[in-house]
């Protein structure tokens, strides 16, 4: 598997764990457009705060990186990576490959 | 099982918790209203608050230490503070809980934890001013607080953080960026505690275990290899195994719940392992009932289910043959089927972790249930040596005592009441406290029924409950074990009734049938009994005359209003 399916599986297990605890409406779709946040986002605040945790967790655990994304949380403009699971995927690739390049 | 509303308090978010606790598949299935964030104090003290407004079964009260024990909060910044101004906080605070025992039918109070990475003095902390100390401390107290309050349930939340772990049990970037105390595998772990609570304290706790024999209570194939060649005890990592798990199946057994065999054997060879074998752990005595025969095991569990007057929900199979397990599972969904470690070194750690088992208590009765089955064949086959029902009953020498509910059987009369469902008038569910509560108001009586006979005891077995209305006395709970079902308790309990009735100057004594789904046995016995039938589940007895006590069966009243009445 290579580190882009490392990641996507990543995001796939955190959705699998967060819609453990959500509503069924509110359950997220394991799809490139998927909306997160913003409007037509299905996350609320506490589902964002501990998707992102779980996002980390389990980057740690298929990719053997540690990666945050606090600093990400706080964007504002058109360009914040959590507005889509593609979007989402995408950035967690970065952030995986940069830390893997940093470690070796 | 009904679905159960709950209301959570704690200083935390608790929207995780929530989201868990409504998803969970298992019963009860859960609908939840959450406290307003961080106002615990203020919940338990006005119950005015609209998640009051649900009338929930269950409150959950989860709280991190330093936020409801000022004290405690000091002593985490190593402050002066005493263990004794601690525990007086923690004591306060109690008392404070107390305030909403009457607005849930259970409430549920998580132990106080730490996160392990907070050392404290480290390697010592479990000295006297160490935080560890301290919170072992706190957590005793609350225990003792509560325990004689039967619907006060501290629940063990250092055993979720040890099955957890520390990595999985807390992350502190959730409280920074949601004030979530948690990660969530810890609210799985409490929704698997909670619910197992609710289900072992509502009487669903399952009642009886079905073994398998061979690779299953031993290694090997006692028909091929003999008794004497099976793996068992021995200074052997297997056998040693077998044994810890036989000694894990009769600690359930001491508890009060049942054994049984269904096993493709023959019966002779089988026994005969079970009665010589030296390192046998659970012996012929130990077991309920068995069928060891070649026949399919889903029809075999099936029948010794019935014969043991339990229903498949109360069952769990073990067996090591994943087949097996498969065709039982599949035949009788009520029949829980967990899966089998392949390693059979896993044996006792497998069946320890079952929370299916859970109760909330272990009275004298439960641990003479086994007992009592054997008693049982002991009448079984008095019965078929002897010809008639009345010729049997004759020989048995029942003796039944009457009690008033009190503190000693209060919690044998709960557990009776909440379990029972074949012979059960109304089947009202009740707590404890409930009990109490409804037995002190008005014109009302709550009666055990003790039953023995020349077999041996058979425990509090009965539960009357009366009412009197104008110039009736209305039987309200008509509650008896399916144990001593048959043997004309039934009619001891109308003739106590009836000379209560009559000793209080009533004129009839009614009851009424409330259907469910189990509980036809009721209906059948009281459209026998000579009560007279009007309609609508209703019958009633003239009162002019006495309701006939039966030939055979010695009735004692130790309760203080009826023998005031003879």
């Amino acid at each position: 598997m290579d580190l882009k399916e490392k990641v996507s599986k990543a995001v796939d297990e955190a959705i699998d764990v967060l819609n453990e605890q959500l509503e069924g409406g509110q359950k997220l779709e394991k799809k490139p457009e998927t909306l997160l946040l913003g409007k037509g986002g299905k996350l609320d605040s506490i589902g964002f705060v501990n998707f992102i945790v779980l996002l980390e967790e389990h980057c740690q655990s298929e990719c053997g990186v540690t990666i945050s994304l606090t600093d990400a949380m706080e964007t504002t403009t058109d360009d914040n990576p959590f507005q889509t699971v593609r979007s989402l995927t995408d950035y967690l690739y970065q952030l995986v490959r940069d830390a893997v390049l940093q470690s070796s | 099982m009904k679905d159960y509303r709950a209301v959570l308090i704690s200083d935390f978010t608790s929207n995780t918790f929530k989201g868990y606790l409504e998803n969970d598949p298992d019963l009860p299935k859960i609908q939840v209203a959450s406290a307003p964030f961080g106002q615990v104090m203020q919940t338990l003290m006005d119950n005015r608050l609209e998640c009051w407004n649900i009338r929930p079964d269950l409150a959950v009260l989860w709280t991190r230490p330093d936020a409801v024990i000022e004290k405690f909060g000091r002593a985490l910044q190593f402050e002066s503070v005493t263990l004794a101004e601690i525990l007086a906080e923690v004591d306060a605070y109690c008392d404070v809980i107390r305030n909403i025992r009457d607005r849930a039918k259970w409430i549920m109070i998580p132990t106080w934890t730490l996160p392990p990475y907070q050392r404290g003095l480290g390697a010592l902390d479990l000295q006297p001013g160490g935080l560890a100390h301290a919170l072992a401390h706190m957590n005793l107290r609350l225990v003792r607080n509560f325990e004689s309050e039967p619907n006060c349930i501290v629940l063990d939340a250092q055993r979720w953080v040890a099955r957890v772990g520390e990595q999985k049990a807390f992350n502190p970037k959730l409280w920074y960026l949601g004030k979530i105390a948690f990660a969530t595998d810890i609210y799985k772990e409490a929704v698997r505690d909670i619910k197992a609570a609710a289900r072992g304290l509502s009487g669903k706790a399952k009642k009886l275990i079905v073994l398998d024999l061979d690779d299953t209570l031993w290694s090997g194939i006692v028909g091929e290899a003999g008794w004497e060649q099976l793996g068992l005890g021995g200074h052997d990592a297997v056998g040693e195994a077998f044994v810890d798990f036989q000694r894990a199946l009769k600690s359930l057994k001491n508890r009060g719940i049942l054994l049984a065999i269904v096993s493709k054997n023959e019966e002779s060879v089988a026994l005969e392992a079970i009665r010589k074998h030296p390192e046998m752990v659970l012996r012929e005595d130990d077991f309920a009932g068995w069928k060891i025969n070649w026949r399919d095991k889903a029809a075999n569990v099936e029948e010794l289910v019935a014969e043991l007057n339990l229903g498949l929900d109360s069952a769990v199979f073990i067996d090591d043959n994943p087949v097996e397990r498969a065709r039982v599972k599949d035949a009788l969904p009520g029949v829980l089927v967990p899966d089998w470690p392949k390693d059979q070194l896993l044996y006792a750690q497998a069946l320890s972790s079952l929370d299916c088992f859970d109760s909330g208590s272990v009275s004298s009765e439960d641990r003479q249930r086994a007992g009592m089955y054997q008693a049982e064949r002991e009448r079984m086959s008095l019965r078929n040596s002897v010809g008639s029902i009345d010729g049997w009953l004759e020989t048995l020498n029942t003796r039944v005592v009457v009690e008033t509910l009190n503190k000693e059987n209060l919690a044998r009369i709960a557990q009776l009441f909440n379990k029972t469902n074949q012979m059960n008038l109304s089947t009202r569910r009740m707590t404890a406290a409930e009990l109490l509560d409804w037995a002190s108001a008005g014109e009302r009586q709550i009666w055990g029924f003790r039953t023995s006979d020349r077999f041996g005891d058979s425990g509090l077995t009965g539960i009357l409950g009366v009412e009197a209305k104008g110039d009736t006395l209305e039987i309200v709970d008509f509650i008896l074990s399916c144990r001593v079902m048959g043997r004309r308790i039934e009619e001891a309990m109308l003739s106590v009734s009836s000379d209560y009735g009559r000793g209080r100057g009533l004129k009839l004594l009614s009851a009424r049938y409330v259907e469910t789904a189990k509980n036809k046995p009721c209906l059948t016995f009281f459209e026998r009994s000579g009560l007279a039938a009007s309609g609508g589940g209703l019958f009633s007895w003239a009162l002019a005359a006495a309701y006939p006590a039966p030939a055979h069966v010695q009735i004692v009243n130790e309760a203080s209003c009826l023998s005031a009445m003879n």
